[in-house]
């Protein structure tokens, strides 16, 4: 099977690999996998708690050209959205920017998923920090 | 003989949907029916009964070759019971461990890369450890899958009802969904530490 040509492009040049603290406040990390292929994917974003925009974003993942293809456009369409826009990237958009093969849509599937798990982890761990901060202050 | 559109793999041998399969049995069954289905016999048959002579020894090869194989006769269960897709939800520890292993096995390949043989050999005995406990949990998944088949045919025979075999399919699905991942973490790793430059 052969890749698109922006496939081999992110493929050649990921954007944006790598991780941030995974223990900081005011990063997310989302972890998701296919189980038939072997896949992982981490990917993560570290947000303004002020703004709510998306500063940074990193992503590392083991799997195929279409899998680090997604990814990496993930973390590039994330950068400077907020965290309410990043959730409305829909996987089928991958699809088309990146013309993936229907037995590659899991691969953007994957992605879509890894980005509201960071949101997910994110939020939770402002919802924490506010109820340690509303704890104290009630203290 | 119904229509083969219609035959599910296991009606289609005469079973029901139990998961406890005597090989042996299942064999024999096999061969008489690809005895009286080979298609030599239909060779004066009208062009019909020529066809389907065919269509029915594809799908005897496919189906003995589904359910002969424990794994994948449940997963061949599972989509026949409506589970489409394979269960993506794991425990994040499973994947946290997926995704470090895969971080050991690059290193691995970069210390091939580079020639350094001391990394090289590091790497190698860490992957090697990782590969023994990969397949002492292989052997603790593959136990409690056999426990979930004696479940599964446990509720067929006592016709227990919908919501408990949801509730042992589930698990299943889970389970192999697990299984998976360590599969192909396994074969990903062999294939690494086999490799000899």
């Amino acid at each position: 099977m052969s890749y698109s040509d922006k496939v081999l492009e992110h493929y050649n040049n990921p954007r944006n690999v790598g991780s941030l603290d995974k223990k900081a406040p005011n990063v997310g990390t989302g972890l998701v996998g296919a189980p038939e292929c072997g896949d992982v994917m981490k990917l993560q974003i570290q947000v303004n708690p002020e703004t709510n925009v998306i500063e940074d974003a990193r992503f590392k993942t083991f799997g195929c050209g279409s899998a680090i293809a997604s990814s990496s456009l993930a973390t590039e369409w994330l950068k400077g959205r907020s965290v309410d826009e990043a959730l409305e990237i829909k996987n089928t958009e991958i699809v088309k920017e990146l013309n993936l093969p229907p037995v590659k849509i899991h691969c953007s599937v994957l992605a879509e998923d890894a980005i509201k798990a960071a949101v997910r982890d994110y939020q939770q761990k402002q919802s924490e920090t506010e109820q340690t901060e509303e704890a104290a202050v009630n203290a | 003989m119904q229509p083969v559109a219609d035959a599910d793999y296991f009606s289609f041998l005469g079973l029901s949907r139990r998961l406890k399969i005597d090989n042996a049995e299942l064999e024999k069954t096999f061969y008489s029916l690809s005895r009286r289905l080979h298609p030599d016999y239909f060779m004066n048959a009208s062009e019909q009964e020529r066809q389907s002579s065919i269509d029915r020894s594809s799908l005897l090869n496919d189906a003995y070759r589904a359910l002969r194989n424990p794994v994948k006769r449940a997963q061949y269960l599972l989509s026949l019971e409506g589970y489409k897709e394979a269960e993506k939800k794991a425990p994040s520890e499973l994947l946290e461990e997926v995704f470090e292993l895969n971080m050991q096995i690059e290193e691995m390949r970069m210390a091939k890369k580079m020639g350094d043989t001391d990394e090289m050999a590091e790497a190698r005995a860490e992957l090697e450890d990782a590969l023994a406990s990969l397949d002492k949990k292989l052997n603790e998944i593959d136990s409690r899958l056999f426990a979930l088949f004696d479940q599964w045919d446990e509720s067929l025979d006592n016709g227990a009802g919908a919501e408990e075999r949801k509730t042992v399919l589930d698990r299943m699905s889970e389970l192999l969904s697990h299984r998976s991942y360590i599969r192909n973490l396994v074969r990903d790793i062999r294939e690494e530490v086999s490799d000899v430059r």
